[in-house]
């Protein structure tokens, strides 16, 4: 076997394959850290509840029924990123500008009912520095709406890439990473929506 | 599949001059880059701790060169000199800049996995350098709650006085682990997806699997980090009351979330310096590295381990004492594998040819200081002696024993080892070896004075100790270290003239001056762009030295087994 | 063609994780609305919730797929979160330390 033949020396962005793409890698290693950022944060609530005997009392100001309708936005918008994805393997751009369309779309719609909930909160009187409760309230709903920004950002970034005269081949991988930070800020969010506004 | 190998070298003919060496994502250039920042830096490093130095010797006195230093000042040297030792010189040099220029070199790659990534988290560390730099000139002066920026001090402003200077750190701060965060993914990315055909992982150069643990042992520890600094900073600026006693707050979490990280990342700065020492030695004993195996599976323990022993920091601070004997147990538990290393280090010397060459110096040298501190690290680790010992200078005179070492000797000994592959000349030998012997003399004699310091019960991070009568007798010590502390400073001279005047007007290198058998030994220096005109082939581990029937003492990877025999025949 | 219906076949596949999710999390707000006593609301609520994120985590994350390392990157974060949180129990939830009770 010739040592020239095989093209070892290519570089990563042609995919260089040793088992695993390097892209795809890159995004879990990124997201593997940032399971333990939220978790540093989750660990201070659900310990400082245990503390305090409960937050109930504070708890109680929030509008559950905006935390679920925002659930089911962000859940959804997990489902039209994964159908962005199928749809760019099945090489249907129009249908992959659509569903990217749709998850920004709804990305913003959550980001707006949480504006919307925060005034509320300010409103009633209720600030981070109102409390523990507030603390982590707004301290881990704001890190999950600066990670949502991202995150409507990075899909602005590959709806545009979609526009363009990208190969196949490049927008399926670049929407699938995507869509993994997507779908891990969507799995935050199914954790922190009963840990605020359930109990 | 559509592979378009890109033509590399015109393209980097085109570039412009900013593009290819200010923006450059060469991970040579990068390398350089991260190494002439960390080096910038370290004059502020240095500086304070001259600084620090000057006034425990000589309390009355204003520092020459800076003014009189009063407890509050004092503080803020004393964090600064921390933080930006550990987080803006040992990472980015030992990590940025070694790890970038060599791991793609060393696993048969081109470039790393992300380039424009890589360049990104040079610059990164840039900013947050200048960040930090800027907090200098915050009104109230910058940081002064210690690197560990412990709550309430750092939480609550009136205690420090400081406002902007500790906003500003956390975002130093944060952004250094940004920039970490971004090279780390490169580093594990690179070495698990580009390696060369015929490079298992089992014949990776050991520096390239230290520098694999200490990024994956970042990746994984800096959270928890990131979230109680979110915390900090909403404490500081929202009214949050997250480490607030007053309003229903612990201290006690950002503790354990701080140290949390803080263990795992002393490991994160020391694998990438003992990654150094056993390339160096192999090629100056010309002998295999002892023990390969149990060197890559000691480190991995090492940084499996590094996450259960984070609270030997916190014995004395009022935490559950049913905690301490767990954490005391993994502690002790931990010196096992780098015990393991160490004796690896020693048989591999045992009984071969040593070659006392400026970088083999180094390495030994920073060995044998190693071995000093680890053990006195052992008083630490148990819960009973540290009771003793915690916050006193013993703890200063150990993690200078191990982190010293290891990122100062380590480093030389990369830098003495390497400088020919970098730049194409050699450094002067005789000047290097002036270097060791100066360094390691006024090293030792900065900090055996602070263990007994130390062990006469002299709290740190204390301006000066005239207020305190059972303090007294030691301050003749703090002389002796402070004296050794300027032969230090003094005693790097020789190198930095060494240093400069190589470059330009140094010997011309060979490709390989060592003799030594990793990949990129097997190119010109200084190197190209792309670095493997061929794509090599890997035949074996980097460590056939001294191979019986073989005409030269030294077999590198790449060499074809058919090449071997025919050497071997010729005998 | 093949590619079609394998395309298809997923699309349905994710059609039918996000129904489960919506039913998931209508079935979690049922729980939180009636009276059902709070150490068992809390348990259900909570594992409906790790199921949802399985589902997402396996299906429009492709884990199950992927290679084993992947799990591995993914399992290591939270187990270290886990073993975090339980050594804190005894400082943070049991405040001593702060001497007057939290």
């Amino acid at each position: 076997m010739a040592a020239g033949a095989q093209s070892v020396s290519a570089i990563a962005e042609t995919d260089h394959l040793r088992e695993i793409p390097a892209g795809k890698m890159a995004v879990w290693i990124f997201l593997a850290s940032e399971i333990l950022v939220f978790g540093g944060l989750i660990t201070g609530f659900v310990l400082y509840q245990f503390a305090h005997g409960g937050f109930a009392a504070d708890a109680a100001h929030v509008k559950w029924r905006f935390g679920a309708f925002n659930t089911l936005v962000l859940v959804t918008s997990s489902m039209t990123m994964i159908m962005a994805l199928a749809s760019a393997r099945a090489d249907d751009r129009r249908r992959v500008r659509t569903y990217l369309f749709l998850t920004i779309l709804l990305g913003c719609l959550f980001l707006g009912v949480k504006g919307f909930e925060y005034r509320g909160e300010f409103r009633e009187g209720f600030y981070p520095s109102s409390g523990m409760f507030w603390s982590f309230y707004f301290g881990m709903t704001g890190l999950h709406a600066m990670h949502m920004m991202g995150g409507i950002v990075i899909n602005l970034m590959l709806l545009i890439a979609a526009t363009r005269n990208v190969s196949s081949e490049f927008l399926q991988r670049r929407i699938e990473y995507g869509g993994l930070y997507w779908h891990f800020v969507d799995v935050v969010w199914i954790f922190l929506f009963p840990l605020l506004y359930l109990t | 599949m559509n592979i378009a190998i890109k033509p590399h070298e015109h393209e980097q003919h085109q570039l412009g001059f900013v593009r290819r060496y200010i923006f450059s994502t060469d991970h040579k250039v990068i390398g350089k880059q991260y190494m002439a920042l960390s080096a910038l830096m370290a004059i502020i490093g240095g500086f304070s701790a001259y600084i620090i130095r000057w006034q425990l010797a000589w309390p009355e006195s204003s520092v020459p060169g800076w003014g009189p230093i009063g407890p509050d000042q004092y503080n803020a040297i004393v964090t600064m000199h921390g933080t930006v030792m550990v987080f803006f010189v040992a990472m980015p040099f030992l990590l940025g800049g070694f790890g970038n220029f060599l791991i793609p070199l060393m696993v048969g790659a081109d470039d790393m996995a992300f380039p424009r990534l890589n360049a990104m988290s040079f610059w990164t560390q840039c900013v947050a350098s200048l960040v930090l730099i800027a907090s200098m000139f915050a009104p109230e002066g910058p940081a002064a709650a210690g690197w560990t920026a412990y709550v309430p001090l750092s939480d609550n402003p009136i205690y420090t006085g400081v406002y902007l200077g500790q906003d500003l750190w956390i975002l130093a701060s944060a952004l250094e682990f940004a920039s970490f965060l971004m090279g780390g993914v490169n580093f594990v990315t690179t070495a698990l997806n580009l390696r060369a055909s015929g490079m298992t992982l089992m014949r990776l150069p050991l520096f390239v699997w230290m520098e694999i643990t200490a990024a994956v042992v970042f990746l994984l520890s800096v959270g928890p980090l990131i979230a109680a600094a979110i915390m900090l900073l909403l404490d500081r600026r929202l009214g949050t009351s997250f480490f607030r006693p007053d309003k229903g707050g612990d201290p006690l979490l950002w503790e354990h979330l701080f140290w949390f990280f803080g263990h795992p990342e002393v490991y994160v700065v020391a694998l990438p310096g003992v990654g150094i020492m056993l390339e160096v030695m192999p090629v100056f004993a010309r002998k295999p590295i002892f023990g390969y195996k149990m060197i890559v599976y000691s480190t991995i323990a090492a940084g499996l381990l590094s996450f259960i022993v984070w609270a030997h920091h916190m014995f004395v601070s009022g935490m559950d004492p049913r905690l301490a004997t767990p954490f005391s147990i993994t502690t002790i538990m931990i010196s096992v594998p780098f015990a393991i290393i160490v004796f690896a280090m020693i048989a591999t010397l045992w009984r071969s040819s040593i070659r006392f060459s400026a970088a083999m110096l180094f390495a030994l040298g920073g060995l044998a200081s190693f071995i000093l501190g680890g053990v006195t690290g052992i008083f630490l680790g148990s819960q009973a002696s540290d009771i003793y010992m915690h916050g006193t200078y013993f703890v200063v005179a150990h993690f200078h024993y191990t982190m010293f070492p290891v990122t100062f000797f380590g480093g030389f000994a990369g830098l003495y080892f390497w400088f020919p592959k970098m730049f194409g000349r050699a450094m002067n030998e005789l000047w290097g070896k002036v270097h060791f012997w100066l360094s390691s003399l006024f090293f030792n004699g900065i900090f055996i004075p602070l263990f007994l310091v130390g062990i006469g019960g002299s709290p740190r991070r204390i301006y000066e100790l005239s207020s305190y009568d059972m303090l007294k007798p030691l301050q003749p010590l703090h002389v002796i270290a402070t004296v050794c502390a300027l032969g230090l400073f003094a005693a790097q001279i020789p190198f930095i003239v060494n240093l400069f005047y190589s470059m330009v007007r140094g010997k011309v290198a060979e490709k390989n001056p060592w003799h030594a058998n990793t990949l990129e030994w097997t190119l010109d220096s200084p190197l190209h762009h792309p670095n493997f005109p061929v794509p090599p082939r890997v035949y074996r581990d980097p460590y056939e030295y001294s191979v019986p029937n073989l005409s030269e003492d030294w077999l590198p990877q790449d060499q074809p087994p058919s090449l071997v025999e025919a050497a071997t025949a010729a005998r | 063609m093949n590619e079609t219906i394998d395309v298809r076949r997923e699309s349905s596949l994710y059609m039918l994780i996000w129904a489960w999710l919506v039913f998931l999390l209508i079935a979690g707000l049922v729980i939180f609305v009636l009276p059902v006593p709070r150490t068992a609301a809390v348990i259900l609520i909570f594992s409906l919730a790790a199921i949802k994120a399985v589902l997402v985590l396996r299906n429009y994350m492709h884990l199950k797929h992927e290679h084993l390392l992947i799990y591995l990157l993914v399992l290591t974060p939270a187990l270290l979160f886990l073993g975090m949180a339980i050594t804190l129990i005894p400082d943070i939830v049991y405040r001593h330390h702060l001497g007057l009770g939290g």
